[in-house]
């Protein structure tokens, strides 16, 4: 891979190749953006390009040994750091610390990637704040992140920020199509559900979303169906067993966004049909400005669940508005 | 790959080789060790590299098949050490393997391609200096003890050499708490040139060290500093050092320049009695103080939990009384590292370090500063 195959993001590429070559990077870049947008791509191609022994005019050759090293993932001067379950720990930051005492080991620049910053320890973010403050020479600093609001103010001000746009459909029907052997009309309606995000539309195309959609349909009837007094014993139960409950969240908003479409009367996208169940059926009832108000609260619970908001908290709200907004809100006072 | 080579040397090649490799497991490869063996010149040269540290030897052997192939340093060292024959043969095997044959004994290894190991750069080019082996040795031996263990923002974690005005080559290392340091003149080391100083890491002084233990004479050790690096080559060993970037604390001012109050003692007498005293010592109470009147110097340390010990030792002192605690360990250490029957101890004050240095070892100065109990 190199710069020129990762998908759109045609700005920040025509940024970043500009400033290598005019040999202006800086200490630290910021990458934000949606998941799945090619923050952590670019960034290997980035370091990719900068150590490369043959660049190209704006790209890296993709076939010295730095470059084969670096996509092998063992070149000794490219460090990704990754959270360690759920956060990047102090210690990795003193050990990238330790290693920038030192030069490069045979590049001309050290990069160190951390993917999803928004994971760094309090300790750990104060680590690298301090490392950012007095840089290291020939060490370049990437952090991915999805919003720059989910890092410490001081850290985004010490990096030059570039913001990742979500891909156009076009782009990731494109990528889909060479991929995955998909039809054009299979590619374009993947690509709508997709929200910019290579990544989730990969996903989708696996059917390892279709078939956890499947689950939170019938998750969504038993809520629908249950008694007010059991209502928060199911969301709590749900929120607890749940391993990825932002994952369930975007399941919640793929789903409300097949109401939409079904209520609008939009081709209906095919694995979504055979769950087209009496909750569908029940959406088809209700107004579709209602519906567009329940995906812009699951919207909204996804972006406070980023956020650290409660967990159950967050389930319960887009649950509830799902709850009222299909059947109405006298649905609240009734106990059986 | 397919070579035959003794086991005796095979060990020592290896013990010399595993020390550079990494023992952290971020990068599986830098555990590694390369092995080349090469046909024309019946070689097998490894190299292991933890990236701040990389070493390079060479032994001879039956090569019946070149090859080059990395595999793990620490497993390869204990199976070859454990071998019950005298001759020892690494065959490259289909799947990634090695398989270390003795006698009846059979080992397969996993290995990794030689392709992925890091390119370790010696700088063939590069003129290398004569040095003196005993003499490096010294210096570093001599103030290695001052590197600070933990990860401290206020000090460097290394040996700082630099030149010393009008004309000596000094080495110093420093903690925070204490300081050692060591100057010879700068023609004791012909044709080492650097701006400022280098900074040589904790592991590379440990390892040059390791290096230079069986080197006596001066003509086969040769080293030299290029853009980062120091190298020092001795007759089949190439180590190349990665310095430390960063700008070494200025030490000087610490080191009071007029030291008006005094006492000299024997070295050894001093060094039991604080050995001695510092049965009763331990993490919390750690320190020894030093009455010293007219000459007699007693010291006293322990903790109320476990007990007290005093013991006095005579000294040349006359003067008034005067009274200062210093961290034990860092006295023995200090006093260990010196090569002197009689040590002169200085001092300013209760708040200016103490120093120890010693006749007989011109050129060595150990600074501890005072605790305050």
């Amino acid at each position: 891979m190199a710069i020129r195959h990762i998908p759109g993001q045609e700005r920040a590429k025509r940024f970043l190749i500009q400033m290598v070559r005019k040999s202006q990077v800086p200490h630290a870049f910021l990458f934000s953006g949606i998941a799945g947008a090619g923050k952590r791509e670019m960034a290997l191609e980035l370091a990719k390009y900068l150590n490369c022994l043959d660049p190209l005019a704006e790209d890296c050759c993709d076939v010295c040994a730095p470059c084969k090293k670096a996509t092998g993932g063992i070149h000794p001067d490219i460090h990704i750091v990754r959270s360690q379950g759920a956060f990047i720990k102090v210690d990795q930051i003193r050990e990238i610390k330790e290693r920038a005492r030192f030069r490069p080991f045979e590049a001309r620049v050290r990069v160190v990637i951390l993917e999803e910053a928004q994971h760094l320890k309090e300790e750990a973010a104060n680590a690298l704040l301090k490392i950012l403050e007095e840089p290291p020479p020939q060490n370049l600093f990437v952090l991915t992140v999805l919003e720059p609001q989910m890092l410490l103010p001081t850290i985004v001000s010490r990096c030059c920020h570039i913001r990742f746009q979500p891909l156009d459909d076009p782009v990731i029907q494109t990528f889909l199509r060479q991929e995955g052997r998909l039809s054009e009309d299979q590619a374009r309606d993947w690509s709508a559900l997709a929200g910019g995000s290579l990544e989730r539309a990969r996903r989708l195309v696996t059917g390892e979303w279709i078939e956890h959609v499947g689950g939170i349909v019938a998750e969504l009837e038993r809520l629908c169906d249950s008694p007010m007094t059991d209502f928060f014993s199911v969301t709590a139960q749900w929120a607890k067993k749940s391993e990825d409950l932002e994952q369930d969240l975007e399941c919640i908003k793929l789903l409300v966004c097949a109401f939409v479409c079904a209520s609008l009367h939009l081709p209906l996208i095919l694995p979504l049909r055979k769950d087209g169940s009496r909750i569908l059926r029940l959406a088809l009832t209700v107004p579709p400005e209602t519906l567009f108000g329940l995906y812009e609260k699951a919207e909204e619970a996804l972006i406070r669940l980023r956020f650290n908001a409660n967990k159950q908290l967050a389930l319960e709200h887009i649950c509830l508005a799902i709850r009222e907004g299909l059947h109405g809100q006298r649905d609240r006072k009734s106990v059986v | 790959m397919k070579v035959q080579v003794p086991r005796a040397l095979l060990t020592q090649v290896l013990q010399k080789v595993h020390g550079a490799a990494d023992r952290k497991v971020h990068m599986p490869i830098l555990s590694n060790v390369l092995i080349d063996a090469t046909e024309p010149s019946q070689e097998v040269e490894f190299t292991a590299t933890d990236l701040e540290l990389s070493l390079w030897t060479k032994m001879g052997a039956t090569v019946e098949e070149p090859g080059r192939l990395t595999v793990s340093a620490k497993k390869l060292v204990e199976i070859v050490r454990e071998l019950p024959h005298e001759l020892v043969q690494l065959q490259e095997a289909p799947g990634n393997r090695l398989i270390i044959m003795a006698g009846r004994s059979r080992f397969e290894l996993a290995t990794i391609p030689a392709d992925d190991f890091p390119f370790v750069n010696f700088f063939p080019g590069i003129t290398l200096s004569p040095c003196d082996p005993s003499l490096l040795r010294k210096c570093l031996a001599k103030t290695q003890y001052g590197i600070p263990l933990d990860d401290d923002p206020f000090s460097m974690p290394g040996v700082f050499c630099h030149f010393q005005e009008p004309d000596a080559i000094r080495f110093v290392s420093s903690d925070g708490h204490r300081l050692s340091l060591y100057e010879v003149p700068s023609g004791s080391f012909q044709g080492l040139s650097f701006n400022g100083g280098i900074i040589i890491p904790r592991k590379g002084a440990q390892e040059i060290l390791r290096i230079l233990e069986k080197e006596e004479k001066s003509e086969s050790v040769f080293w030299g500093i290029h853009e980062n690096a120091l190298i020092v080559q001795t007759q089949d060993t190439l180590m190349s050092v990665q310095l430390l970037e960063g700008e070494f604390p200025e030490y000087q001012l610490i080191i009071p320049e007029e030291r008006p109050h005094f006492f000299a003692v024997e070295t050894d007498p001093l060094f039991a009695a604080l050995k001695r005293v510092g049965i009763l010592t331990d993490q919390r109470w750690r320190h020894v103080r030093f009455h010293i009147t007219e000459n007699s110097l007693e010291l006293e340390s322990g903790n109320p939990e476990l007990g007290q010990a005093t013991d006095s030792v005579d000294i040349t002192y006359t003067g008034e009384p005067f009274s200062i605690a210093f961290n034990l360990r860092y006295v023995l250490d200090a006093l260990q590292a010196m090569e002197s029957a009689e040590v002169r101890f200085e001092w300013v004050d209760q708040y200016h370090g103490g120093v120890f240095v010693g006749p007989d070892d011109p050129g060595y100065l150990g600074l501890i500063m005072p605790m305050v109990i």
